[in-house]
């Protein structure tokens, strides 16, 4: 299936945010406000009137309904509409795919990628993806829930247990991941938290789910942030130099439902992305060695580790290693995350990363890595499936 | 639900959905026997309960009394706040004497109660933890 792939047919012409802020702080405003505000900002980078939009695609479970939106922005025509399934943050390839394939196929011509986040449920403290304390325990939760299995973290806590015994991958290793993110966001005038750390303050900082501590997770956020896809063709008389999305891919983790944790070995002691990786690469005609930047899902810091090694920037197990010895810093062979990422500009479940990747295109990043042409969005563990997807400039 | 005496389990946690798909399972947990899915065409064992076969698509099955040991995989120690930041663990479980796949189940190993108790690796054995009318989760606790 991987050979008939369409690539370049679809770019990236807008990308823009709201407000960002601490968990709740954005409340008084709303979801349905921060997406408007983020969509508008996109639009208006585009070069292109917001009531033209014609189609949403949203990921997480996301509850700003589109026909709200389209109200509030004038659109005329609402020709698209699309929901990845799965209440956690690796769906942003499959919105991607979504809007990709609404603008390619011709069933809508502006189609707008958003995410809005305003963390009253509280996502690092549910009972399952979704599942807030006091909210009935679905069935299917009925073998993670009861046993205390309920933080995100713990998902990754498992997994990094797992990598730690299979390769000999350290908590100095999840440290690196975490001080490489404040170094970067340390410049990053959008980033919440821009305040190096050391490894000794990492160690320090209390423990969430062993191995993993409080500067090993991403701070939950408020705010949104947009995309607005379109046609190669359409994209010439917009404002912007557009980035294209040379191909999308996704994968589920085999057997993930419950927390993944009858995953297939090669799914477990990973992000379970392989067989994605596997997929983009044929589909974008290039192979790792060919990206310039990657945007690494990072709500956890062993999801970097995994996410390496998954998608071929080193052998796997050797992902720890890699970074502690500063491979991915913005002079490394791959940089990784050079706006900070999740774990220090904001958490806003991968679309943050989407804006950067775009910016790093653009030559206008604030840690702008020299010469960059193409890519790389890696999604992590979350819902199934997740994926990647690459972005070149055109 | 309300926990034990002398096992290691977080405070507060929801019970389990109980359902035609599990319920037997729950009670045979209750009589010290860990009881999953077999399928009927293909006899491959299956955990958590689910309405089809992996690995042949079956649509039949009955449950099956496996011996109940098994092999630390992973685990997490976790601060509870219910109980002041005492610690207790999640540990997935790969079980013997199934058929297919590795099974895993996850619980907590109830005896163990600080960070360095469990490794992995670690074998254990099921136990009950019960809950409700005559039903229990399933527990492990450690073997030499
Ligand atoms: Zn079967």
């Amino acid at each position: 299936m991987t050979e008939r792939f369409g690539a370049d047919a679809a770019c990236v012409v807008g990308i823009g945010h709201s407000e960002y802020g601490g968990r709740g702080t954005l409340a008084a405003k709303g979801l349905s406000r921060l997406a408007v505000d983020a969509v508008r900002d996109a639009c208006d980078d585009a070069g292109l009137d917001p009531a033209d939009v014609d189609g949403f695609s949203g990921y997480c479970d996301d509850p700003t309904v589109p026909a709200d939106l389209a109200v509030s922005l004038g659109t005329r025509e609402l020709r698209y509409s699309g929901l990845v399934w799965g209440g956690r943050g690796s769906g942003l390839p499959g919105a991607m795919a979504n809007a990709y394939m609404a603008v390619s196929s011709g069933m809508a011509r502006y189609v707008v990628v958003v995410r809005s986040l305003v963390q009253q449920a509280r996502l690092g403290q549910s009972l399952a993806a979704g599942v807030q304390p006091g909210d009935p325990l679905p069935l299917a939760a009925s073998y993670t829930a009861p046993f205390g299995m309920v933080l995100p973290a713990a998902i990754y806590a498992l997994k990094a247990r797992r990598h730690m015994a299979l390769y000999g991958t350290s908590t100095d290793h999840f440290a690196a991941v975490s001080i490489h993110a404040r170094r970067n966001a340390a410049t990053n005038p959008d980033a919440r938290f821009r305040s190096e750390i050391t490894l000794e303050e990492h160690h320090a900082s209390r423990l969430i789910a062993d191995p993993l501590r409080l500067l090993d997770c991403c701070m939950e956020s408020d705010g949104a942030a947009a995309a607005v896809i379109t046609t190669p063709e359409r994209a010439r008389d917009l404002r912007r130099p557009a980035v294209s999305i040379r191909a999308v891919s996704m994968t589920g983790e085999y057997k993930w439902a419950t927390a993944s944790f009858n995953t297939i070995d090669e799914d477990y002691a990973s992000t379970g992305q392989r067989r994605a990786a596997r997929d983009l690469w044929v589909r974008a005609a290039m192979g790792p060695d060919d990206v310039d930047v990657a945007l690494i899902y990072d709500a956890f810091t062993p999801s970097v580790i995994m996410s390496l090694e998954d998608w071929g920037f080193c052998p796997i197990g050797e992902g720890g290693p890699f970074v502690a010895e500063g491979r991915i810093d913005r002079d490394g062979t791959i940089p990784v995350n050079p706006h900070g990422g999740h774990l220090a500009e904001v958490y806003l479940q991968g679309i943050t990363h989407l804006l950067e990747g775009v910016r790093q295109l653009r030559g206008t990043a604030c840690n702008q890595i020299a010469g960059a042409e193409t890519a790389l969005y890696a999604s992590g563990v979350g819902a199934s499936p997740g994926g990647g997807f690459v972005l070149t400039r055109m | 639900m309300n926990n034990p005496e002398g096992l290691n389990r977080p405070e507060a946690m929801p019970a389990p959905v109980v359902a035609p798909i599990n319920e037997v399972m729950f009670a045979a947990a209750a009589e010290g026997r860990l009881s999953v899915q077999r399928c009927v065409r293909c006899g491959a064992h299956r955990y958590p309960p689910a309405e089809g076969c992996y690995r042949c698509g079956g649509l039949d099955w009955a449950w099956s009394d496996l011996p109940g040991t098994g092999t630390v995989y992973s685990y997490t120690w976790i601060p509870d706040r219910g109980r002041d930041g005492r610690l207790y663990n999640v540990a997935v479980v790969d079980v013997d004497g199934t058929e297919g796949d590795p099974v895993r189940v996850l619980a907590n190993v109830v005896d163990a109660w600080c960070q360095g108790e469990i490794v992995v690796g670690q074998r254990v054995e099921m136990i009950p933890v019960p809950f409700g009318d005559r039903l229990a989760l399933p527990g492990f606790r450690r073997l030499q």
